[in-house]
C-alpha cells in the first residue's frame, strides 16, 4: 500500500470522509474495467463498484493494512458482484454487446487519452471485447483476474473458490480460446510484426 | 498464429511465472529446442498485451458521485453524520420534501405555542390536560386496549392494538422511571389498571436543537365512541398536544423517553413521551424502499392521493359548516400522501425490518401509516379509500382476503412478538399479552369502531391467498393455522433467520411450500397539521 492511500485511509478514519473521494478518483477506473470484463455487463460493474467502495468505506476501519489497499478493495467488490451476479440470476455471462450494440464501454471517453491511431485501437478493441464477449464466463474470470488484475493462481482460486489445478487449466483454455478467436486480428498483427520485424533486420544487416 | 494449441497448460502457466522447479526446467530445455513452442509462449504474450491494451475505458463520470450519495446515505441512516442527501428529483420525493418541509414548519409553530404556554413547573402535576381528561372515554371494562395516538391533527396515528384485559399491566411502563412527585398522588397504584402513554414527535434542526413536530401517542384503556365513528376518523382533530411544564424541552434529544403523571379522570396514568424524528422517518422509509427494489406505482399514488385530498376537502367543509374555527385547519396542512407499492412480502418485510433497524426503532412513531385496505380496495375501490381508510368497513369476503401474519395466531404470538419486537420494544404501543383471542362481543364492537393500524400491515390479494389456503390445508385444517380476522393487524414480520414468508405465515412447521406473491401495499402519510386550539394555559 502507498503512503498517500495510507494517509488518505488515515483521514477517512478521522472524520475527513472527503479523502475517501481521492480513493475512489484513483481506484475507479480499473476496479470498473476489471469488473466490466468479469460480469459482462457496464450498469453491473458500475452497480458492483459502487458496491465495493462503499462496503469499503464502512469496512474500513477493519482494513490492517497488510496488503494493497486496491487488492482488498478489489475483493470486496469482487465478492459483491458475484453475490449481486447471483442474485440477479441473470442468464447471460455474456459482454453486454446487446446492451451497446457499438461497444459504448469500449470507448474511451477522454480525449486525450486517444493515440493518432483512434480507428484501428477502436477496432482491435472491439475485436478483443468480441472475443472476450464469446469466451465462457469460467474461463473468462481467471483469465481477467490473472491479465488485468495481475493476481497469482493461489489468488485467483481462492477468490474464486476453485481448486489451484482448476484455475491453471481455465486459464490455459481461455488463453486458448481467446487466441483462436483472434486468430485473423492476431495473424495480420503477426504478419506487420514479422514484417517490420525482417525489414528492421534486413535494414540493421545492409547496415 | 500456430494452428496447433500447446498440448498442456505448462506453457500458460510458464508464462504466468507459476510452475515448479521441475515444469521450468523441462520447459526451458522445451523452448530452446522447439520454434513452436517459442512461438506459443510469443503469442501467450501477444494476447496478454492485447488483453491489458484495450482495457483503457474510465468508469463512468457519475460513479464517484453515486458512490459518494450512497455513502451519505448509508451514513444518513447510521444517524452518524445527519446529513442531507443528494437525490434526483421526483414525484415521490417531491411529495416526501414536501410533507417533510411542511412537519417541519407546523412543528416549530407548536413548539412555540407550546413554549409560549410552558406553566409554572411546580404546578405541572396539579394542572393536568383538562381538556384531554374531557375528551377521554370511559374505561371499557370489557375491551381491548386501545393505543391511541393524540397526534397534531392526525387521526391516522391512532392505533388498536390487540385486546389485552384490564388489570393486565404493561410490564415495559411499570418499569419506566417515575419521577418522585409520584409519591405525592396518593392514588399511583391505578396507574397499573390504566396505562396512558404517549409519544412525542419532534424532528431535530441541524443544531441540534428540537423544533418541531410534536405528537402524542397515548396508550390507555378506554372506550371508543362507538356512536360517532367518522369523528374518530380522518376529520378528527387531535384532542390535545399539550406537553406538560416539567419536560425539559431545552434539553430532550431524540431518542428521549420521558415519564410523567396525568389525572385521568380521577385517575393516575403514568404517560411516556417519547421523542423522534419525522423527517428521518419520512426519508429513511423512501429510501429503503428503493434499497429493497420496491417500486413506487407513481400513476397509482397519485390516484390514491386524489381520492384522499378530495375526501380529505370534502369533510373540511362539512366541519367547516358546523364549526368556522375548524377552518383554520388549511387542507395544505393537512395533506396525504401516499405511496403505493407493489413488492413481495420477502421485500416489503426486509424493507420494514431495515427500517426498524436504521432507524432504532423509535422512529418508527414518526410514521403514520394507514389502516389496512383489502387487495380489491387497492385495485377497483379507489373511490373508497378514504373511507376504507377512516373507517374499516370489512365485508367477509374482505376479511377472508386478509390474512394477519402475526398476532391473531396463539401459537404463533410468541414468535411474531420477538419477529416484531424491534417495533415493540420500543414504541409506547400497549402489546397484548394475552394469549386468547378477543371475544365475539368484544370483536361486534371493535367492528362498529373505526380502527387504526399503527403497526405495519400487508394485504395479500384474493387470489394469492386461496393458494396459500389450498397448499396449507392439505398440511392442517385451515383453522388451526389461519384465522382470519379483520381486526386483527397485519405485521409485516421478517423473522431473524431469513425465512420469512414460512414464519410470517406460520408455515414454517408444516414445511409448506413458500409463495412469494406480490403485494399490494399502500402507504400513507399525513403532513403534521398545526392544532386548531391552542393548549390552555396554566
Amino acid at each position: 500500500m502507498t503512503n498517500n492511500d495510507q494517509y488518505l485511509i488515515q483521514e477517512c478514519l478521522a472524520g475527513r470522509t472527503e479523502a475517501f473521494d481521492q480513493l475512489v478518483l484513483k481506484y475507479q477506473d480499473r476496479l470498473y474495467r476489471t469488473l466490466v470484463r468479469v460480469l459482462g455487463s457496464s450498469d453491473d460493474a458500475r452497480d458492483a463498484a459502487q458496491e465495493g467502495f462503499t462496503q469499503a468505506f464502512f469496512k474500513l476501519n477493519s482494513f490492517r493494512g497488510t496488503a494493497a489497499f486496491y487488492s482488498w478493495l478489489f475483493r470486496i467488490s469482487f465478492n459483491a458482484a458475484i453475490s449481486q451476479k447471483r442474485k440477479t440470476k441473470r442468464t447471460s455471462t455474456t459482454l453486454d454487446t446487446q446492451e451497446n450494440p457499438a461497444g459504448n464501454w469500449l470507448v474511451d471517453t477522454h480525449p486525450e487519452n486517444h493515440p493518432p491511431d483512434v480507428a484501428e485501437r477502436s477496432e482491435r478493441k472491439k475485436m478483443v471485447h468480441q472475443a472476450l464477449n464469446e469466451l465462457q464466463e469460467e474461463y473468462r474470470i481467471p483469465l481477467i483476474l490473472r491479465e488485468l488484475e495481475g493476481m497469482s493462481y493461489g489468488e485467483i482460486a481462492e477468490i474464486t473458490a476453485i481448486p489451484l489445478g482448476t484455475v491453471r487449466s481455465r486459464i490455459f483454455r481461455g488463453r486458448n480460446e481467446l487466441k483462436q478467436k483472434l486468430n485473423t486480428l492476431f495473424q495480420n498483427d503477426t504478419t506487420s510484426r514479422v514484417s517490420r520485424s525482417d525489414h528492421e533486420s534486413s535494414i540493421s544487416e545492409s547496415k | 498464429m500456430s494452428s496447433h494449441p500447446p498440448s498442456n497448460d505448462n506453457l500458460s502457466a510458464y508464462f504466468d511465472h507459476e510452475v515448479s522447479p521441475e515444469e521450468l526446467c523441462v520447459l526451458e530445455s522445451l523452448l530452446e529446442n522447439s520454434p513452436e513452442a517459442r512461438q506459443e509462449l510469443h503469442e501467450l504474450g501477444e494476447i496478454s498485451r492485447l488483453l491489458q491494451e484495450t482495457a483503457t475505458e474510465p468508469a463512468p463520470p457519475e460513479l464517484a458521485s453515486s458512490i459518494r450519495r450512497r455513502i451519505e446515505q448509508e451514513t444518513l441512516l447510521a444517524e452518524t453524520v445527519p446529513s442531507t442527501v443528494e437525490r434526483v428529483p421526483s414525484l415521490l420525493r417531491y411529495r416526501i420534501a414536501v410533507a417533510i418541509s411542511a412537519c417541519s414548519s407546523v412543528a416549530a409553530l407548536i413548539l412555540f405555542i407550546l413554549l409560549m404556554n410552558i406553566p409554572n413547573p411546580s404546578r405541572s402535576f396539579e394542572t393536568a390536560d383538562r381538556s384531554i381528561l374531557a375528551n377521554t372515554p370511559q374505561p371499557d371494562t370489557d375491551a381491548t386496549v386501545m393505543s391511541r395516538e393524540l397526534a397534531t391533527a392526525d387521526p391516522y396515528r391512532v392505533a388498536f392494538n390487540e385486546s389485552q384485559k384490564p388489570g393486565i399491566p404493561d410490564r415495559r411502563l411499570l418499569t419506566a422511571p417515575v419521577p418522585p412527585v409520584a409519591l405525592h398522588t396518593g392514588d399511583s397504584l391505578q396507574s397499573d389498571k390504566q396505562d396512558h402513554k404517549e409519544a412525542l414527535v419532534a424532528s431535530k434542526s441541524r443544531a441540534g436543537k428540537l423544533m418541531s413536530s410534536f405528537s402524542f401517542r397515548n396508550s390507555v384503556a378506554e372506550k371508543e365512541p362507538a356512536t360517532d365513528p367518522p369523528q374518530r376518523a380522518m376529520g378528527t382533530e387531535p384532542q390535545s398536544s399539550k406537553i406538560p411544564s416539567d419536560i425539559p424541552l431545552d434539553t430532550i434529544r431524540i431518542g428521549d423517553v420521558i415519564p410523567y403523571f396525568r389525572d385521568i379522570d380521577g385517575k393516575i396514568a403514568v404517560i411516556e413521551v417519547r421523542v423522534v424524528d419525522v423527517k428521518q422517518a419520512l426519508g429513511t422509509m423512501e429510501l429503503l424502499l428503493a434499497r429493497n427494489d420496491i417500486p413506487v406505482n407513481q400513476q397509482k399514488q397519485s390516484e390514491v392521493e386524489d381520492q384522499l385530498q378530495n375526501h380529505w376537502s370534502l369533510k373540511s367543509n362539512v366541519a367547516g359548516q358546523k364549526d368556522r374555527s375548524d377552518q383554520d385547519t388549511d387542507d395544505s396542512e393537512n395533506e396525504l400522501f401516499a405511496v403505493y407499492v407493489e413488492a413481495t412480502e420477502t421485500q416489503l418485510a426486509t424493507a420494514l425490518q431495515d427500517f426498524q433497524k436504521d432507524l432504532k426503532r423509535d422512529q418508527l412513531v414518526g410514521l403514520a401509516l394507514q389502516p389496512a385496505i383489502n387487495a380489491s380496495s387497492l385495485t377497483e375501490q379507489v373511490k373508497e379509500l378514504p373511507q376504507l381508510l377512516t373507517q374499516r368497513t370489512f365485508s367477509p369476503k374482505a376479511a377472508n382476503a386478509t390474512v394477519e401474519a402475526k398476532s391473531v395466531r396463539a401459537l404463533d404470538r410468541k414468535k411474531a412478538s420477538v419477529a416484531t419486537g424491534g417495533v415493540a420494544g420500543n414504541l409506547p404501543f400497549k402489546q397484548s399479552t394475552t394469549a386468547n383471542p378477543p371475544t365475539r362481543q368484544s370483536m361486534a364492537l371493535q367492528e362498529k369502531r373505526p380502527s387504526y393500524q399503527t403497526l405495519y400491515r400487508m394485504q395479500i390479494p384474493a387470489e394469492e391467498q386461496e393458494k396459500l389456503v389450498q397448499q396449507t390445508i392439505i398440511k392442517q385444517p385451515l383453522s388451526r393455522k389461519f384465522n382470519f380476522s379483520a381486526e386483527q393487524p397485519l405485521v409485516a414480520s421478517k423473522p431473524a433467520s431469513g425465512l420469512i414468508t414460512d414464519k410470517a405465515f406460520g408455515l414454517n412447521e408444516t414445511n409448506a411450500p413458500v409463495i412469494f406473491s406480490p403485494v399490494k401495499v399502500l402507504l400513507v402519510f399525513k403532513s403534521t397539521a398545526i392544532p386548531t386550539t391552542v393548549p390552555a394555559s396554566h
